[in-house]
């Protein structure tokens, strides 16, 4: 581990760049876990960040429990930072998200964090190169099936490298039946353009719920592994079907992914419409309602391109739920919490939801496979299968061929 | 925290979990720390630390905690947001913290000509729920979109808004209910226009500093919104400005709604982070009301003739709401900034002076910390509510200054605030009486003035359970 990255800096950074907080509270007016839970103090972005404080300050006081009240605290956030950009333009600018998940590494070097769950998932990254404790070795079986219902010129890389596109899968669109199929209409959308493209024969995690529990050795192995395979490989340019790896290659992996072109499949899938390869003639005569992933959107500033891509499919009416694009409400799914369970007195997915539902839209559609599930779990659970379904942009352009 | 002191937090909790149920108390040790939080940026001592933070939902939860709380002779201290600026929502002694969040309720009476809300409701959200149907909340802090209102009627205070011009919230709350120290519930005024004459119990609560009761809810009468004309007036110096100010009382002028100062070189701050080109000076921006547009721009006209007498460098009047809201953000913005760039603590003061003596507060209050041993050589900013005869010098202190010397250096500001106002003869309007302005109040008014509310709490509080600390002053 560098100098940079030591315990002393890292408590030294949190304890600096936290009191810098002014506490004037506005980060607490857009904060999910504010208006998922009882809003007890500790349940925003502040009392997040002084909890933090206090940890570092009062530690010898500590016990276990004190310590794990404070592990469950911190590693509530859904890391959406909605807070960070309304203490932008409240003029401040803490770097909240990025101090949470500071936090979270504190936590882990002093053997506290990460949750129970997460661990296990972690471990799952470095022994299968994935969260879900799937064997590796079917995590291809999705396209096998595929290839068994229509012919495909997919290639796998490194046995044909000679390929112009690469499209990372990503876990949970490789392992989860549900999510599957977002990964078939990808693949039936780059057919359709005759995209020189393939996948890997062996794709790994690419790490990112490593970096969101805070647990910085298994990131850095594995962005570094995966980081030199694309090297080695010749990749120029990848599209990702899950936020969460888009983001994750694009802003914290190492700077030689800096040579390759990498995009969420909505912005690859926008420009191949505006150059005519891609062109959806099928109406679809539906309200649909865009719900923004907060990797795509807050973290990465993508909100317009699936919207372009959405608008294209004729026939399909677009309309915004009251809150959209940098105002999205987190689906309650990011920052580590598919594998914790943060109790939720009202399920943020249900609040989008009822938002959707409010504009009377038929079909919320997403970009991301955590927003999908989560928003698919809420309809259900809310029995408004019969009202409203949640489909993924890439499943949309690919019924209306 | 030794073993005595645990097993007390235990037995404190179990007795609120039985009143409030299981998911409403908290006895976790960084939630209590935490909760007894305000926005100051030192650290809570050992021996400020909570026992337990409840969250009711009910007046008769309340009630019960209360009477609770006297049985056991534990302080209770009541909290919304923890926005106040002068102290007053940070505990300074173990006790319960009784936070009001859970009562957010409220109910329009567009027939009776008020709405009723409980302590817990958003200042923002009820000025948006009335607003939508055409009338106008006089409570405006710059932490409007997360103080409960609660905590607002208990200082009586309008914030950013000119007393002058529409009076102080206090003037349009037509009632409250309140559960008094010892658990009776009680309730106060009317429901009719006209206010009580001769006693009004409601007087003892609104503006009472938390002292006497725990408000749950309160009723306030329905103002008509106004149309509204804008304006900024820039000048070489503050002193100028606020003989403009002068001019508007002297000339029987129309107060505007809002009115607000930035002396020249914390104007630059904000124009800066809001992207503008610096401004020409010291900068006054407006907002004049009327029952008209044409009777707002009468209004306006008539406050600018008073203003230009003084010399501006520039006279602005702003026609585009974006132009408005754009300046507005400078002011808003100045404090978040500094305290984020500059690496230091943003502390403010409210120094209020009389009329006749605003020019000279204002310029003193731009050397507001000059000779102070502790703050002498921190920097200053000005900003403030100048209509409303209101001023806010703004003070960095260092981060890495030790928490009691952080202490030390608030109540030194605080001294001076008292100092000021004390010089230039008003009282503080925004931030409630005591807490850390309890000197200025003995200092204002005598051993006599603060005996009487003394001996006032000590008849409706004899336990001294519910926020002690405010009245004492806290260090």
């Amino acid at each position: 581990m560098n100098e940079e990255h030591s315990l002393e800096n890292l408590i030294d950074k949190l304890s600096d760049t936290i009191t810098r907080c002014r506490g004037c509270m506005q980060c607490y007016t857009v904060c999910p876990l504010v208006e998922s839970t009882h809003g007890f103090p500790t349940q925003g972005a502040r009392g997040i960040l002084r909890a933090i404080l206090y940890g570092i300050r009062w530690d010898e006081v500590l016990g276990t429990e004190d310590k794990n009240e404070l592990r469950d605290i911190v590693y509530a956030c859904t890391t959406c930072a909605a807070c960070e950009i309304k203490c932008k333009s409240s003029g401040a600018g803490v770097p909240i998200v990025e101090l949470i998940e500071d936090g979270r590494k504190l936590l882990v070097e002093g053997g506290v964090g990460p949750l129970e769950n997460q661990r296990i998932a972690l471990k799952s990254i470095e022994s299968l190169g994935n969260p879900y404790a799937a064997a590796s070795e079917s995590r291809l079986d999705w396209l096998k099936a595929f290839s068994e219902r229509r012919r495909l010129s997919c290639k796998v890389v490194p046995d044909d490298r000679n390929v112009d596109l690469l499209l990372y899968v990503g876990c949970t669109a490789s392992y989860d039946e549900s999510i599957q199929k977002v990964a078939c209409s990808l693949v039936t959308l780059l057919e359709e353009m005759k995209i020189n493209y393939g996948v890997l024969k062996e794709e790994r995690c690419c790490g990112s719920p490593a970096n969101r529990a805070g647990e910085r050795r298994i990131f850095s192995d594995t962005s570094a592994e995966n980081a030199k395979r694309f090297e080695e490989y010749g990749v120029k340019h990848i599209i990702t079907i899950s936020p969460h790896c888009y983001n994750t290659f694009v802003n914290e992996y190492p700077e030689l992914m800096k040579k390759i072109k990498i995009q969420h499949y909505t912005e690859f899938l926008s420009d191949m419409m505006e150059e005519g390869a891609l062109v959806p003639q099928k109406e679809l005569g539906k309200r649909v309602t865009y719900h923004d992933p907060c990797y795509l959107g807050r973290r990465n500033n993508v909100y317009e391109a699936p919207r372009r891509v959405l608008k294209s499919i004729p026939g399909l009416v677009v309309v915004e739920m009251k809150r959209n694009r940098q105002d999205s409400l987190c689906c309650g799914g990011g920052g580590g919490r598919m594998w914790a369970a943060v109790e939720e007195v009202t399920r943020l997915s249900q609040i989008r939801l009822r938002e959707a539902m409010e504009v009377n839209a038929e079909i919320i559609a997403t970009g991301c496979p955590w927003c999908h599930i989560q928003l698919e779990d809420a309809v259900k659970d809310t029995n408004n299968e019969d009202k409203i379904t949640v489909k993924d942009i890439a499943e949309l352009v690919a019924e209306a061929l | 925290m030794d073993e005595i002191e645990s097993a007390k937090v235990e037995s404190i909790a179990s007795s609120l979990r039985k009143i409030v149920g299981e998911e409403f108390v908290s006895a976790a040790l960084f939630e209590r720390i935490v909760s007894a939080e305000d926005t100051y940026p030192y650290m809570l001592r050992e021996e400020e630390v909570p026992y337990a933070v409840v969250m009711p939902g009910f007046k008769e939860e309340i009630s019960k905690i209360l009477k609770f709380a006297n049985k056991e002779n534990v302080p209770v201290f009541v909290r919304g947001s923890a926005s106040q600026l002068a102290g007053s929502t940070r505990p300074h002694t173990h006790g319960i913290i009784l936070s009001i969040n859970r009562l957010n309720k409220m109910k329009i009476f567009e027939d009776y000509n008020f709405f009723e809300c409980e302590p817990g409701c958003v200042v923002g959200k009820v000025a948006e729920e009335i607003g939508r149907l055409g009338y106008f909340l006089p409570i405006h802090p710059g932490s409007q979109a997360f103080a409960r209102i609660g905590g607002t009627v208990c200082n009586n205070t309008s914030a950013h808004l000119v007393d002058t011009s529409i009076g102080k919230m206090g003037d349009y709350i037509m009632g409250v209910e309140v559960v008094l120290p010892n658990g009776d519930i009680m309730e106060t005024g009317t429901k009719g226009m006209r206010r009580p004459a001769g006693t009004d119990l409601t007087k003892f609560f609104v503006g009472g500093d938390g002292l006497l009761g725990v408000i749950t809810k309160m009723r306030m009468r329905l103002l008509p919104d106004f149309n509204h004309a804008y304006a900024a007036v820039y000048y070489s110096n503050v002193r100028s400005l606020a003989q403009g100010v002068q001019r508007l009382y002297y000339e029987k002028r129309p107060m505007p709604l809002m009115m607000e100062l930035m002396d020249e070189k914390t104007a630059k701050v904000g124009f800066e982070v809001k992207g503008l080109p610096p401004p020409p000076g010291a900068v006054t921006i407006f907002d004049s009301i009327g029952y008209s547009k044409e009777d707002a721009e009468r209004r306006r006209d008539l406050v600018l003739q008073s203003l230009k007498a003084e010399n501006p460098l520039e006279v602005e009047v702003i026609e585009d709401m974006d132009r408005w809201r754009a300046l507005w953000a400078t002011r808003e913005v100045i404090s978040s900034f500094l305290s984020q760039s500059s690496g230091m603590q943003w502390k403010s003061a409210e120094v209020i002076p009389n009329l006749k003596y605003l020019p000279d507060a204002a310029e003193e209050c731009e050397h507001f910390n000059q000779g102070l041993p502790i703050c002498g050589s921190l920097q200053n900013y000005l900003y403030g509510h100048i209509g409303a005869v209101s001023l806010h010098p703004g003070i960095l202190v260092p981060r890495d200054w030790d928490g009691e010397m952080q202490r030390a250096a608030y109540t030194e500001l605080f001294e001076r605030e008292a100092e000021l106002t004390l010089k230039y003869g008003g009282c503080g309007g925004e931030w409630g009486q005591f807490s850390k302005r309890k000197s200025f109040f003995v200092r204002r008014y005598g051993e006599v003035g603060y005996e009487f509310v003394k001996s006032i709490k000590k008849a409706i509080d004899p336990n001294n359970i519910l926020n002690p600390g405010i009245l004492e002053g806290y260090r």
